[in-house]
């Protein structure tokens, strides 16, 4: 199924990751997230996707890594 | 010679998990876990074992492990400290760093980075002898040389490309850092305890 909203692969104690959704939050964006530290599938899953969380993938098919050049986390 | 007080008292060292109940409940990367527990074997030799029932005679009897179970440098080199912990008879303790930010802030890489993994060895008053940060300077140079020569060898490729080739070379490298691993730990504590 194809989502209409864009897919946010993050892990717990993330500071980019923090930063990303609290700006979403602030600019009412509707997202779905997905937690890579709490499951092997999600993991794998935004491992095919990125190294360094947090990873977006848009419904546009675009994929980016990280947040305003902040450090993110390596997953790879 | 102790140099700091600490947040890991020896009660609260007492909290942390052994390495092999911290293994039983984490969530991701068992596989990697136990890929790298076993080349830990072949990393830490009988020499090193040899150095490392040393220092615990010296006085460093005692490792706190601050770590998470997604981080490639945790399931990297978490297996090389359970390992010299397992030989040496060094006893290991694990603290998951985000339910323990008091641990983790005390050991702050360059004063600012909850990086991990951060070993900190003690002595069995549980009075601080040194600590550890997440991996050997040489290390952190090679994975920079990696990913800049995959990029100029796969430019123009496509991203998934030049990441796949970059981990590729990167985990292929895994086993021979664990091995710079124990040289920099051996390093310090030969250095912390005057060996």
């Amino acid at each position: 199924m194809v989502s209409t909203m864009p897919i946010v692969y993050t892990i717990q104690g993330c500071d980019a990751c923090v930063k990303l959704l609290d700006k979403w939050n602030a600019d009412g964006v509707v997202f779905e997230e997905r937690r890579a530290d709490l499951s092997q599938d999600i993991m794998d899953e935004a491992r095919k996707y990125g190294d360094v969380v947090p990873i977006v993938r848009y419904p546009d098919g675009r994929v980016e890594e990280g947040f305003e050049g902040g450090i993110g986390c390596f997953i790879g | 010679m102790a140099e700091k007080t600490t947040v890991v008292t020896s009660e609260r060292f007492d909290q942390g998990l052994n390495y092999s109940d911290y293994l039983a409940q984490i969530k991701v990367n068992q596989d990697r876990f136990s890929m790298y527990d076993e080349s830990a074997v072949e990393a830490v030799t009988d020499d090193d074992a040899g150095f490392f029932k040393a220092a615990v005679e010296k006085g460093c009897s005692r490792v706190v492990v601050i770590g998470e179970d997604w981080c490639p440098d945790v399931y990297r080199g978490m297996p090389v400290i359970g390992r010299i912990a397992e030989l040496s008879g060094m006893e290991m303790k694990v603290f998951a760093r985000d339910e323990n930010l008091d641990i983790a802030d005390e050991f702050l890489n360059r004063g600012e980075f909850r990086s991990i993994p951060t070993l900190v060895f003690y002595n069995a008053d549980q009075e601080y002898l040194c600590h550890w940060i997440e991996r050997p300077e040489s290390v952190t140079a090679e994975m920079a040389d990696i990913t800049k020569a995959v990029e100029t060898e796969l430019a123009g490729q496509g991203e998934d490309a030049v990441r796949d080739a970059r981990r590729d070379r990167v985990n292929a490298r895994f086993p021979e850092w664990q091995k710079d691993t124990v040289k920099d730990i051996r390093a310090l504590l030969s250095q912390t305890l005057g060996m």
